[in-house]
Order: structure tokens, then C-alpha cells, then sequence
């Protein structure tokens, strides 16, 4: 078992955040963490880390306790950028999880390669955009090797290039047998890296497999737009546009499309196929708060 | 008006004021609390005064009623008697209203007793207890007094509203006042560029003078509530707990050359307050304008710091510099209102304002800088070449992290320069201070037999004598007979003074001291009565108390059998067990500077860091520099969330923050004294370990039957090395500190940083005060009886409390006890705690 969660109680004062949450993960898979702000991410992933104590209820990770620090050898934490030393470098904190966690300068090496932080490992966080600051998170997450890695917001502040860069690790990660809960607030970039999502409501969760309320899209980049639009119409074709590219329903075929776009000169420069399923259930589940 | 409102709005929250007000407060009560536990002694204190008065008048009243009974009184002396007789009745009630507490009454009668003294003189006698300008301030005063309807009350320990007040003022209204707004303020500027909010009021609409401006009048407020704070403290504590009501009429004494003036203790505060904010204002002008060109706190604070200091030196050295148009005068004269005319107050703080709008103008016309004393690097070298060592514990590991940590901040450095240059101005002026003191020393020395004055009006006066024996001036030759032949031995006493300083000099230039400390002796056997000259001008035991006599002549016994270098100046040894009153407080304060010891040498200079209390500087920035424990971790950087989530306990972070700190500490402490002790060698000597340091005993240490010290006074005394003392200040520095920072280790599993500094503090100051002032039979059991490392070592609080546990030996089994039991607390909390944030 990697990780277990049984009948996990908190509150703050009267107001009770997490109620008998019962959480299972034995396999290696990413699960992505997901709730309004306030809903209780945070207190989760700090209970599962022992940074908060639950009032009721037991935490094994990798079928220890919890309470034994020497799990952190294997379970990793990737917290927000406040847990940072502004005057330490990047190389320091590496060194010191390295020299804490038994590792070698060759693993802080490969990782800072791996991230792509080495151009400024050696300068002051303070200096860090935050992008920087995010980078060097996950690679003190990840230098360890971890068997379970916990993030929280590893996508803020996040250029696109950066985000992409990220999601495919992860997966990267994911087939490296490792099992990851992500906490995220941007939806369509979970719909990118899992299925497995589990929707903190009212101190509740919900544990789903959102493969069933995924539908998808395609979004096409073209040379010329305008006469792509005229051509979609004339064919009687839906559309949207988005971010310059056209927008079709996934149900459309894609090879009469591109045939009649090209009968006319249009080139097609790309094509994405987008999955969208977390919102979707997301606004089901959260319809009151979307609403209001 | 509305940047104004804002910087104030951000003062507040900042609760930087809370915590100056606060400060005021508890200082504030200190100062009343010592005073009231003062209260049993004023009657004796207000005896001392009328004593030598009794003694003048019943020698007068015999001298007249033997005259009566012998029926030679002629009318002149016949009205005198009658006045003397008055007096005494005068002089008798004061005493009984004193005895009996009647404080509201004792003006009355003094008053009483000085109309006496004019009908009695009136008639021709004299009263020469007091006389000139101390009188005329004695019969003013207590005619204001009684104008005034006021009750006496004791100007060293008062506890009524008006003397309080200028008290707690001038703890407060003095360099350390404006030490404690430069800490608090100081970086009101500089903070902002640190934090890049100083960036969004740039991108605002607001011009550079509104900025500075409004920051300045913003600091200018909080002067006024800091002095608002201080009048109210002394105002309210005396009113809620003594039984004089609100007066501020007390009168108070201002001198300036032969002229006097009485005011009212409103009106001192004032003057004050003005002379206060003068300097205030200044030193934040200076504030905003370095702000203006640095880029951080540190170096801000330091440069204003600095200038501040060499300014002042110039200001010091020369006189013509010392005008009432320097701001740093000002400064300078804040002890001083008592010795200023209200125009001259007034004169100063006008220019000490000038200055500061000048002041304030260059900062906004002078274009922006941004300049760092400690320029960081962009890259920065990995630490140990950014290997990994496996071999290590864990806690050495995350010691190692905090050592890093603690460097890569900067403040290390930061205070280690502060630290040091502390430590070079410290040599510097006493280097100087020595060579004066040594120079004047030796030419009195070589010069005495021509500026003996004594030696020639004794001589002046047989000359004179034995003129007017030989004109047959003087009908009874029997008393001008006694007069020379008396005199003729004082002579041939100080004549052997001004051999003994000749041959002391002589030898001292061939590096030869027994001669030099012989003369020292000599001197003080003079003063010690030891030689019959039946002159009154070697009597001095009254005053200072028969220890310093039979200290410092213990003290030249010492000297002479080690054959030891002399250190300048003066030949006795000041100890606190002496018994000047009111009216002697200057030539006390005279006698203090001419036997004051300066010298740099270097262990007499890492002496006197203990001695004149610098070491308390140290520790409390090393405290600040490692103090905060794990509470450093807390805060808007949760940094302790990251330490949790590694593979170690809590137990082994919070080993590791209370050994690093305490390692630190301890090293950076002895390289500081080392470095005080390399400064002496190579600009003085090294000095000499045997070197004598008094230590006093208490009685029931002195009188038992093995004792080997000196008995006097009631109480014992004996000398140490000066080496065994340094050992001693330094084991009990060094215990100290562990002791605070483990405190402080415990205090921050709990508390955020800022909440551990001020618990630490308060701790600190009401157990000491506690001990030696509420509970003294059982001070030696408190650790923090021992912080004095100075008092404890020289036995002067175990003398003062009566309480012989206080011993060195005491101290550090107390301050290991007390460290043990509360890292115990702190393990166990970490071991056995499963809350971690």
C-alpha cells in the first residue's frame, strides 16, 4: 500500500474542514487533488505529512506510520515557494536534502539537468522569478527518487513552455512507477496528466474516475483563417474559435475536414486533440459555488 | 495629508510602537520600583544632610554658653545665642520631622532654620557648614518649597509624579532614548527598499519631497508620542502608587557658571523634551538622507552610526566645534539641561531643527543610490565544493545547514563588523584616554614640588606666622606656636610626598615600579591618617569609608610584592561603600575621575569589557544573531514546513539550531576577546596576569576564623589576578549565554521570534531585578542573579544583598542547572510532541 487514509477528522476552531476522509492509493497512478480554495487541499496534503495533526483518524504511507520521518527518504513534498530560504541557493537546498537523504552531488546534478535549473542553481533564491522558485520546488521534490511524490500547485506561475514541461515529467514520472497526488486549481491542465481525481467537498471527497464526463476537441492551427471560417460555414460545420485556432467537436471526422480545407488551399499547421473532463464534473459537483 | 496618514497606518501595524511604549512602561516601572524599595532609607538620606549642621550649631551654643557662664558675653554674642537657640529648636523639630516621616512638615522647619541663620548672622556670627552659591540654592529652594506647599520627598529616589518624570526623562531623553528610536526607526526607509514596496509608492503619483517629507513629520509624531509615553509613565505610576498627588512644582536647580535659577520639574522636562527632539530630529534627518543613498538596513544604520560617532569625536576634540549651533552639541549637552539657560535650550534645538530641514532638502534633491557595505556576489560558490558527506550525523548535517544558513544571510558578517569596530573605538578612545592620563600623571609627579599647593600655603603661612611672631602682632604666642609647629609637620610630610613622587618618576622612566607604587602607597597612608599632621585635609574616611583606604593600600602591598607595571591613574581604589551626601556629589564625582583606571593594554582592555559593561552589547547581538531557534522558521517564510518534510525528527532540528547557535556564539565571543586582547599587544603590551582586582566579602565570609582576605568596614576584601578574573567573566559570559540562548531554544517551540526576543528580555530584567531587589536571601538561587558577571565576580552584590551563596562557584553550578533543566523541557517537548506547526 503506498498510501492510506482512514476516517480522517480536522477542524479549526468550529469550523470542521475535513470529515471521516478514507483515501486508498496501491498502485502506482497520478491523482489530482481538486476543491474550491478553502475546501481543505492543503490541510490534507500537510495531514498526510504530518506537518497537522488530525483529530481522528490513521495515515500509513508505504505501511509506515506516518509519524516516522525516515518515510521522507521515500515520499516526497513539494510545497509552495514560502518554504524556501531567499538567502540559500538552489544548490543548497539540493546539497542539503542530498547530505540529509544519504544522495550523491551526481543526483543533484542529473536533477537540476533533468529541470533545467543549472544556468542559475548557484544564485540566491531571493533572485528567483517565480517560475525559478517552482522549478527548484519540484527538483527538491524529485531528487530523492521518490516512490510517492505529493504536489501542491506545481503549475503556479508557471509559463506556458514551463507548464508543458512539467506535464510531460510528470507522466514521465508516472511511468517511472511512482506514484504522485497533485493538488490543482487549474483543470484543464489535470484533464493533461490523469484521470484519477478526487473532489474535496464539504470536508467530503470524491473519488472518480472522470474518464466517463470527458469529452474532447480538436483545435486546429491553419495558414488561412478566414477562408477556413468560409469554408466551415458553407459546410455547414460548427465552430468556435480559440486562441486563433479553430475549435470543432471531437465528433466531427477529422479527415473529411481536412480534406475539404484542403480542396480549397487552407494548410493544416496542427492539430490538438483536447480532453476536457475535470471541469466539466467540477461544475456538476460544485454547481452552487460555479453559480453564485 | 494622505501618504501621511498611510505611513502612520503602517507604523501601527507594524506595532513597533506598541513595543516602544511598552518599553517605556516597563523601564518606566523599574525606575519607581527601585525608587520605593528605597523609601525605608530616606529618612537617613535626609538626616545625612542636617547632621553636619547640628554638629556646627552645638559647638556655637557651647562656645556661647560657656562665654554666658563665664558672664563675658557682650550684647552682640548675648542676640546670637538667643538666634542659636532658635536654630537648634528649628534644626531639632526638622530632625524629628524627618524621623517620624513627616515629609510635608520638614520644609517648614528647614525654612525655619535658615531665617535663624540669617538673624544669627545677622548679629555678627557665621555658619560655615554651607556658604556662597550652595546656600543661596539651599534657602531658594526651600523657599519655593514652601511658597509651593510642596512635601519633601528624596531627588535620588523619588517617588512623587514631577521628580519621577525627569527621571524616567533622563533614562530616556539621553543617547540610549535615541539608540532605542534609531533601532525602532532607523530603518523606515531602508526597509521599504528591501521589501521593493518602496517600488510601489515610486509608481505612484507622488513626488520625492512628499515621500520624504511625510516619513519625516511621520517619525517627528513619533518622537512627541515617545515623549508624551515617557511623561505619562512618570506621571501615572507615582500617581496610582505613592501618596503625593500631581505636582509638578518640585524645584529644580540650573546652574551656569555663579548664577543659579530655580524652575519647576515642569519645566525641566520642557527643556528636556525640547533639547530631545532637537536631537531627534537630527539624527532622522541624517536617517532619510543615508536611507536615500544605501540600498539596505544594515548598511543605512551603519553609516548614519558612524558619521554620527566621528562627528561627535571632532565635536568633542574640538572646542570650537562645541557651539551652539552644532546639532551634535546638542547631543552632547542632553545630560546637561541643568547647566543651560532656557535660551540656550531653545538656541540649540532651533539649530539642531534647521539642520534637519537642510538635511532633509539634500535627501530630496540628491539623486537615489544604491550602495551596500556587503555587496552580495550573483554567483555564489557551493558550500564545501558542493560535496556531499556522508559520514556525518544527522545533527552535525543540519548543523552544518544552520552554520550555512546563518552565514548566507549576511547577518553574520553584519554583526561582526559592528562588533568589531565596537571593540576598535573602545581601544581607540581608551588607547588615548591611557596616554593622557599617564602623561598628566607623571608630570604632576615630576612637577609636585612646585605645584604641591598645599605644601606652599603651609609654607606661606609659617613664613607669615613667624613674621607676625617676630612683629609681635599677636598677643598669645602659645596658639600661633602650635600653628607653626603643626604646620612644619605637615610640611616635612609632604615634603617626604615630593621626595617619594621625584624618585617614583625617576624610576618609572627606567621601567622601575616599586618606587612609583611606594609613592602610591605613601599617598594613601597620608589619607589613611596614618601620619601625625594635624590637618584636617587628610581626613577623607567619613566620605569614602575606610575600605577604599585599606584597599588601596592592600592594593600597593600587592603591587610592590608582584613588582607589577603601574596602570594610570590616581592612587585609591573606588568602591561603591562610601558616604558622600547630596552637597559632596561633585567632588565625589571628581574623586572618581582622578583615580578612574584607563588603560590598553591587553588584558586590563578585555577587562574593562567586562568591567564597564560592553560585554552586555556583545551578547545581546549574538543573542538576536542566533536566537530565534526554530521560531525563525515561522512567519510569512514557513521555512520550518520544509525542514519538517525531510527524513529527521524535530528532537534532531532543535539540537541542531540550540548547538549551532551556542557554537557560534561561544567562538565568534572568544575571537572577539581575542581580538580585543591582539589589539592591546600590538598597540600596548600584553599586561600583566597578577595584576590586583579588588573583591569584596561579606561579613559573614570575613569573620570566619580562616579567612585570609583583608577585614574592613564590616565586611572582608581581598585581590585576584586580574587573569583569574578574566577567566572567571568569561566562564560565567560564556554560561550566560548558553543559558539565554537554551531559554530562548525552549521559548521558540513555542512562540514566534519576535514574541521569544521580548519573553527573553522580560525574563531576564525581572529576574535580576527580582532577585536583587524582592528576594535577595534567595537571589543565589536564581540564574539570572548572576547576568552581572562584573558584580558577581567582584563580590559586590553578594555585599550589597548580604547574601554570601552568591559566589562565582554559585553561578555556574546555578546557570548549569538551570540550562540542563530547561533544555530538559525542550527534549522531552520534542521527543514526545506530535504538533509540528
Amino acid at each position: 500500500m503506498i498510501l492510506s487514509l482512514k476516517g480522517i477528522y480536522k477542524s479549526f476552531g468550529k469550523s470542521t474542514v475535513l470529515k471521516n476522509i478514507s483515501l486508498d492509493i496501491d498502485i502506482p497512478k497520478i491523482l489530482a487533488l481538486v476543491g474550491p480554495n478553502g475546501s481543505g487541499k492543503s490541510t490534507l496534503l500537510n495531514i498526510i505529512n504530518n506537518l497537522v495533526i488530525p483529530d481522528q483518524g490513521e495515515i500509513t504511507i508505504l505501511n509506515k506510520s506516518n509519524k516516522d520521518t525516515s518515510i521522507f527518504k521515500e515520499v516526497s513534498y513539494m510545497q509552495d515557494n514560502s518554504v524556501l530560504y531567499h538567502y540559500l541557493t538552489g544548490y543548497d537546498h539540493l546539497q542539503f536534502i542530498a547530505n540529509i537523504q544519504g544522495l550523491s552531488k551526481k543526483d543533484i546534478v542529473s536533477t537540476a539537468e533533468r529541470m533545467g535549473i543549472t544556468g542559475y542553481l548557484h544564485k540566491k533564491v531571493g533572485h528567483y522569478s517565480l517560475g525559478m522558485k517552482q522549478h527548484l520546488l519540484i527538483a527538491m521534490a524529485i531528487v530523492n527518487d521518490p516512490k510517492l511524490l505529493i504536489l501542491d500547485e506545481p503549475l503556479n506561475g508557471l509559463d506556458p513552455t514551463s507548464a508543458i514541461k512539467i506535464r510531460k515529467l510528470l507522466l514521465e514520472l508516472y511511468n517511472e512507477e511512482k506514484a504522485i497526488i497533485v493538488s490543482s486549481h487549474n483543470l484543464s491542465e489535470i484533464d493533461h496528466i490523469t484521470s484519477h481525481v478526487v473532489f474535496l467537498k464539504d470536508g467530503h471527497i470524491i473519488e472518480e474516475d472522470i474518464k466517463q464526463y470527458e469529452y474532447y476537441f480538436y483545435l486546429f492551427s491553419v495558414d488561412k483563417l478566414e477562408r477556413a471560417k468560409d469554408i466551415l460555414k458553407r459546410n455547414d460545420i460548427a465552430f468556435d474559435l480559440m486562441d486563433g485556432k479553430i475549435k470543432l467537436d471531437h465528433l466531427f471526422s477529422l479527415q473529411d475536414i481536412a480534406q475539404k480545407l484542403g480542396n480549397e488551399q487552407v494548410v493544416i499547421l496542427d492539430i490538438e486533440k483536447i480532453r476536457l473532463g475535470t471541469e466539466n464534473r467540477y461544475k456538476k459537483i460544485f454547481a452552487k459555488e460555479v453559480q453564485s | 495629508m494622505a501618504l501621511f496618514q498611510f505611513e502612520f497606518k503602517k507604523a501601527i501595524k507594524q506595532r513597533k510602537i506598541l513595543w516602544l511604549i511598552f518599553i517605556v512602561l516597563l523601564i518606566g516601572s523599574g525606575v519607581f520600583i527601585q525608587n520605593d524599595q528605597k523609601k525605608s532609607l530616606r529618612s537617613d538620606r535626609a538626616s545625612d544632610r542636617i547632621t553636619p549642621f547640628f554638629s556646627e550649631i552645638g559647638d556655637t551654643r557651647n562656645n556661647l554658653q560657656t562665654l554666658s557662664r563665664e558672664g563675658i558675653l557682650d550684647d552682640a554674642q548675648t542676640l546670637q545665642l538667643e538666634a542659636i537657640n532658635d536654630i537648634g529648636t528649628a534644626l531639632t523639630l526638622w530632625k524629628v520631622a524627618i524621623n517620624n516621616e513627616k515629609w510635608a512638615y520638614t520644609p517648614i522647619y528647614e525654612m525655619e532654620f535658615w531665617e535663624g541663620i540669617q538673624t544669627y548672622e545677622n548679629y555678627g556670627g557665621q555658619f560655615s557648614k554651607i556658604l556662597g552659591m550652595e546656600r543661596d540654592i539651599a534657602i531658594q529652594k526651600n523657599k519655593w518649597m514652601v511658597e509651593h506647599q510642596l512635601s519633601y520627598d528624596d531627588e535620588l529616589f523619588p517617588i512623587s509624579s514631577g521628580l519621577v518624570v525627569n527621571q524616567v526623562a533622563d533614562w530616556f531623553f539621553s543617547i540610549w532614548g535615541l539608540l532605542i528610536l534609531l533601532l525602532f526607526f532607523g530603518t523606515i526607509v531602508s526597509e521599504e527598499k528591501v521589501q521593493n514596496t518602496w517600488l510601489l509608492l515610486k509608481t505612484q503619483p507622488i513626488t520625492k519631497w512628499k515621500m520624504y517629507v511625510s516619513k519625516f513629520l511621520l517619525l517627528t509624531l513619533i518622537v512627541v508620542l515617545f515623549m508624551l509615553t515617557v511623561f505619562l509613565v512618570g506621571l501615572c505610576i507615582p500617581l496610582l502608587f505613592s501618596d503625593y498627588g500631581m505636582n509638578f512644582d518640585y524645584p529644580q536647580i540650573v546652574t551656569f557658571g555663579d548664577h543659579f535659577v530655580i524652575i519647576s520639574a515642569l519645566d525641566l522636562f520642557f527643556r528636556k523634551s525640547v533639547l530631545f527632539l532637537g536631537s531627534s530630529l537630527f539624527i532622522f534627518s541624517l536617517i532619510i538622507l543615508f536611507s536615500n543613498w544605501m540600498k539596505d538596513s544594515f548598511s543605512t544604520l551603519l553609516f548614519t552610526t558612524l558619521t554620527l560617532l566621528i562627528s561627535y569625536l571632532i565635536t568633542l576634540t574640538y572646542t570650537t566645534m562645541q557651539k551652539i549651533w552644532n546639532p551634535l552639541n546638542t547631543i552632547y549637552s542632553l545630560p546637561l539641561t541643568q547647566e543651560m539657560t532656557i535660551n540656550e535650550i531653545m538656541y540649540a534645538a532651533f539649530f539642531s531643527v534647521i539642520w534637519s530641514a537642510i538635511i532633509i532638502l539634500l535627501s530630496i534633491y540628491i539623486p537615489e543610490k544604491n550602495i551596500g557595505i556587503l555587496q552580495g556576489k550573483t554567483i555564489i560558490k557551493p558550500f564545501a565544493r558542493g560535496n556531499i558527506s556522508q559520514r556525518q550525523s544527522t545533527i552535525q548535517k543540519l548543523m552544518i545547514f544552520e552554520w550555512l544558513k546563518i552565514y548566507r544571510k549576511g547577518l553574520f558578517m553584519q554583526v561582526t563588523i559592528v562588533i568589531l569596530l565596537l571593540i576598535s573605538f573602545h581601544f581607540i578612545s581608551t588607547f588615548q584616554e591611557s596616554k593622557e592620563l599617564k602623561e598628566n600623571y607623571l608630570n604632576k609627579l615630576n612637577n609636585l614640588e612646585t605645584e604641591h599647593e598645599l605644601l606652599i600655603l603651609l609654607k606661606e603661612q609659617v613664613t607669615a606666622f613667624e613674621q607676625m611672631k617676630e612683629n609681635d602682632k599677636i598677643r598669645d604666642n602659645r596658639v600661633i606656636d602650635w600653628q607653626i609647629t603643626e604646620a612644619t609637620k605637615a610640611i616635612s610630610i609632604l615634603e617626604e610626598e615630593v621626595q617619594l613622587a621625584k624618585l617614583a618618576y625617576n624610576a618609572y622612566q627606567s621601567s622601575n615600579w616599586i618606587p612609583f607604587h611606594q609613592y602610591q602607597l605613601f599617598v594613601n597612608r597620608l589619607f589613611n591618617e596614618e601620619f601625625e599632621t594635624g590637618l584636617a585635609r587628610f581626613s577623607i574616611k567619613k566620605e569614602t569609608g575606610q575600605m577604599m583606604l585599606d584597599a588601596s593600600i592592600e592594593e600597593k602591598n600587592w603591587l610592590i610584592k608582584h613588582n607589577i607595571q603601574p596602570i594610570f591613574t590616581g592612587e585609591f581604589i573606588i568602591t561603591p561603600f562610601s558616604y558622600w551626601n547630596d552637597q559632596e556629589k561633585e567632588f565625589w564625582e571628581e574623586w572618581i575621575n582622578r583615580n578612574k583606571k584607563v588603560e590598553s593594554n591587553g588584558l586590563y582592555i578585555l577587562y574593562s569589557l567586562f568591567n564597564q559593561y560592553y560585554v552586555f552589547i556583545l551578547m545581546i547581538l549574538l543573542f538576536i544573531l542566533v536566537g530565534g531557534g526554530l521560531a525563525a522558521e515561522r512567519g510569512k517564510n514557513a521555512t520550518i514546513r520544509f525542514l519538517l518534510t525531510q527524513p529527521h525528527s524535530l528532537n534532531s532540528i532543535y539540537h541542531a539550531k540550540w548547538l549551532t547557535a551556542i557554537g557560534i556564539s561561544l567562538t565568534s565571543s572568544i575571537g572577539f576577546f581575542a581580538f580585543t586582547i591582539v589589539l592591546g599587544i600590538l598597540f600596548d603590551r600584553f599586561g600583566d596576569w597578577m595584576y590586583p582586582i579588588l573583591v569584596y566579602d561579606t561579613t559573614s565570609i570575613a569573620d570566619a576564623s580562616h579567612y585570609e582576605g583583608f577585614y574592613s568596614q564590616g565586611m572582608g576584601f581581598h585581590f585576584i589576578p586580574i587573569g583569574e578574573y578574566i577567566l572567571q567573566a568569561v566562564l560565567l559570559y560564556c554560561l550566560i549565554l548558553v543559558f539565554l540562548l537554551t531559554l530562548s531554544h525552549v521559548c521558540a517551540l513555542f512562540m514566534n521570534q519576535l514574541s521569544v526576543f521580548t519573553l527573553v528580555f522580560i525574563l531576564s530584567f525581572s529576574g535580576y531585578f527580582t532577585g536583587t531587589a524582592l528576594f535577595s536571601r534567595y537571589a543565589h538561587l536564581s540564574p539570572f542573579t548572576f547576568l552581572n558577571v562584573e558584580k558577581i565576580i567582584n563580590g559586590e552584590i553578594a555585599v550589597t544583598l548580604n547574601n554570601s551563596s552568591i559566589t562565582v562557584t554559585a553561578g555556574i553550578n546555578m546557570l548549569i542547572i538551570s540550562t540542563i533543566f530547561i533544555w530538559l523541557i525542550g527534549n522531552i517537548y520534542t521527543i514526545r510532541t506530535n504538533s509540528k506547526l
